[in-house]
């Protein structure tokens, strides 16, 4: 297949971003985006059992094998959507309950891709109740980045991130975050905001300013796969979610916190560079294996789901295909033209849309029943509200400034 | 309450940070050295600098568009 660069607007004000395009068996021209995120099922086994997860098959053993880690990394080799680098994340089912060989060899099976010029970094999200010594030991030895989920204190945590006898995780969690912490490995933190934890701002940046938190990123509980019910589904979650946001930024900021969702956004809309396109609309931008070596793209979370619709979200098998000819298959092309036309709605009927370039398919799809759609709770509660948060603050810093005109000259000349 | 819709509004600020001098700015900066430099010209400062210098520009794309990772890592 041949790749295409192309310049288009993605937005009427936005600066023209450049757009990449593979061409199909067939000649059709089809645009992707370049490799930044390979997520991993090294197993759908997770050792917990959290209230809102919407993975399914979670007491599955399975582990992935070797040769399919060997097959993807292959793959990519020659693959024309890969640039200089990539993350791989191992997720969709909790890492540490498969073997620490297993990372090892997968890290290893991946430097092949510094051939082609390309760096691998790996990375691991955890429920920590699994880490020990060895594991810090790999950790340090091998760089895989590791994040953390834990949702603040005991009394917020416990209530959803239970073990499958109804225990709370929380005094587990935090065994494995003082490990982490002896022996020196710096990790993030993913917080999952409920419509409950939404009441508790203050109990939570005052609890992860104790342990030391300095990277945080705020999940908030969606409608998705195996999760039918979300406690953000009622009236006044969007309200109350908005409240907890203003409270969190002040807080964070106090505390030397840097909270992900405001300062991804805020570094995008400085950059200039918004209005570019969103990864998970196109192909190629998030690549997702099974543990059986079956692949999806667009959002990760479309792996390993079912849906009324779409019946599977499964473009093939790296043990039978490359990934690049998933371009050819028709399920593929009638996803991606929903993907599309769902993104021109937004573009059409959301003044947000130069921020965000039209949400995630993945809610669409099991909020609204299809991907040709547009707005979601989930655009309402994690884009819109976050945007409603931070743009007036990078306004009220800028015009400061500009009241104060003589002061920078001051400060930059 | 701006008037302004969502589009215009980054724009502005785009405009605004775009006519100050980022070069400048990172000749004055010193921390700049703190978060690394990505190249001899583009200082990755801190957050708060950035924002208070205008020296948004420096942002490098490698961090990922703000949707980029965002939304998915765990559940």
């Amino acid at each position: 297949m041949d790749a295409v660069t192309t310049a288009q607007p993605t937005a009427a004000s936005a600066l023209p971003t450049p757009a990449h395009c593979l061409r199909a068996s067939d000649g059709r021209l089809v645009e992707y985006s370049p490799l930044q995120l390979l997520v991993m099922q090294s197993t759908p086994l997770c050792n917990i059992d959290c209230a809102y997860c919407y993975l399914p098959d979670r007491q599955n053993p399975k582990r992935m094998r070797m040769e399919t880690v060997d097959a993807v990394y292959s793959d990519l080799m020659t693959a024309r959507f890969v640039g200089k680098q990539f993350t791989t994340v191992w997720h969709a089912g909790e890492p540490l309950t498969a073997s620490i060989r297993f990372y090892a060899d997968a890290v290893r099976s991946s430097h092949r891709l510094a051939e082609r010029g390309c760096k691998v970094v790996h990375s691991i999200q955890t429920n920590a109740t699994l880490v020990n010594d060895d594991w810090c030991e790999f950790f340090k030895e091998s760089a895989v980045r590791i994040g953390v989920s834990i949702d603040g204190p005991a009394d917020l945590h416990d209530r959803n991130r239970r073990n499958r006898s109804g225990q709370g995780t929380h005094s587990r969690v935090m065994q494995g975050i003082s490990l982490l912490r002896r022996h020196g490995i710096e990790f993030h933190v993913i917080c999952v905001l409920t419509r409950h934890s939404l009441d508790h701002p203050d109990a939570l940046i005052a609890f992860f300013a104790s342990i030391g938190i300095q990277r945080l990123g705020l999940n908030i509980e969606e409608i998705e796969g195996a999760n039918r019910v979300s406690s953000m589904s009622v009236p006044d979650s969007a309200d109350a979610l908005r409240r907890c946001l203003v409270r969190l930024h002040e807080l964070a900021a106090k505390e030397g916190i840097v909270i992900r969702e405001f300062d991804s956004l805020r570094r995008y809309i400085y950059s200039g560079r918004y209005g570019r396109v969103n990864v998970q609309s196109l192909p190629f931008g998030v690549v997702s294996v099974d543990v059986e070596g079956n692949y999806s793209t667009f959002s990760p979370e479309l792996l390993t789901m079912r849906h009324p619709r779409y019946s599977h979200f499964t473009f093939g098998n790296i043990h039978q295909e490359p990934l690049s000819s998933m371009l050819d298959s028709s399920h593929f092309r009638s996803v991606y033209s929903d993907i599309q036309a769902g993104t021109n709605r937004c573009r059409t009927t959301c003044e947000y849309f130069c921020l965000c370039g039209g949400g995630a398919p993945s809610n669409k799809a099991f909020e609204n029943g299809t991907f040709d759609s547009a707005e979601t709770t989930y655009c309402r509660l994690a884009k819109k509200s976050v945007i409603d948060v931070v743009l007036p603050t990078i306004e009220s810093e800028l015009e400061i400034r500009l009241d104060e005109g003589n002061s920078l000259v001051a400060i930059t000349s | 309450m701006s008037t302004l819709t969502i589009d215009e509004r980054v724009h502005r600020i785009t405009e605004r940070v775009r006519s100050r001098s980022t070069e400048a700015t990172y000749r004055q900066c010193d921390q700049k050295t703190r978060y690394g430099c990505r190249d001899s010209r583009q200082c990755s400062h801190c957050n708060v600098l950035a924002v208070d210098l205008g020296c948004g520009a420096s942002w490098s794309d490698s961090d990922g568009g703000w949707d980029a990772h965002s939304d998915w890592s765990d559940r």
